[in-house]
């Protein structure tokens, strides 16, 4: 095994531990292989000399406060957030410029008092009305979608 | 051995490899060698509670183009080492009598 395979592989296996500590880890034993080699060991036998990846992450997540690993875990955003996020985009999207649409036409009705203001309103209301359909429509969509997900896992 | 005597233990004997002169995680491993074994995760914790709690400083030097860390002992630590080894000539002295005892039975 090379240095490279041996701390990617180790990296892997430590993925719970606290990114820093993490970090930390893989620098020492990378130090410790180096310094085999420039003693003269190749560079397979100075890896080989450290031990294998399964003893070590085993010994090192048995050292390592369990609470920590499971906290550190939580940062990891889980993957069905960000698909919910990505497929829900039209619905909070589309809440999100009617809202701003909103705003932008009460301060367009502030600025241009010149313009009649019955058609800044008659416009922003189009505005607000056409973001506010599509979202109960994209709503509906994604609502529809999320359940077949569902029964795609359920089955 | 008894887990917690046994980690002040190693504690001590990382602090004795870096007492008269700084060293580095592959050299300490080597110089105890001789007298113990220890892995590189077990060392690697010594270090960290160690410098926690200020008996060692650390730092980083560049050696042929890498990153080396080096472990200097503070004055706590080799007071600990003091402290350990004043202890432990009781303890050699109750064990002589525990052995003296059990030879004379």
């Amino acid at each position: 095994m090379t240095k490279k395979e041996f701390l990617s592989s180790l990296r892997k296996k430590l993925r719970g531990l606290p990114p820093l500590e993490l970090r930390e880890r893989i620098g020492f034993y990378s130090e410790i292989i180096d310094d085999k080699m420039e003693e003269g060991l190749s560079e397979s036998d100075a890896v080989a000399d450290v031990g294998s990846v399964d003893e070590i992450a085993a010994q090192i997540l048995a050292e390592v406060d369990p609470e920590i690993i499971v906290k550190s875990h939580k940062k990891y955003v889980n993957p069905w957030q960000i698909a919910i996020l990505i497929i829900g985009s039209p619905v909070w999207l589309s809440i999100l410029i009617a809202v701003f649409a909103v705003i932008w036409s009460v301060v367009i009705a502030i600025w241009a008092v010149e313009i009649p203001l019955f058609i800044i309103g008659f416009i922003s209301k189009y505005l607000v009305i056409a973001c506010l359909e599509s979202a109960k429509f994209t709503a509906k969509l994604t609502k529809k979608c999320i359940e077949s997900i569902g029964n795609i896992f359920h089955t | 051995m008894d887990a917690q005597l046994k980690r002040g233990l190693l504690d001590v004997c990382v602090l004795t490899a870096i007492k008269n002169e700084d060293s580095y995680g592959y050299k300490i491993i080597k110089d105890m060698q001789p007298y113990l074994t220890m892995s590189e995760s077990t060392l690697y914790t010594i270090l960290k509670r160690l410098e926690l709690a200020k008996l060692l400083t650390v730092r980083t030097v560049l050696h042929d183009g890498r990153a080396r860390k080096y472990y200097r002992i503070t004055k706590a630590g080799l007071h600990r080492i003091e402290e350990f080894t004043e202890g432990w000539n009781e303890v050699l002295s109750i064990y002589r009598f525990i052995t003296k005892e059990a030879k004379e039975k």
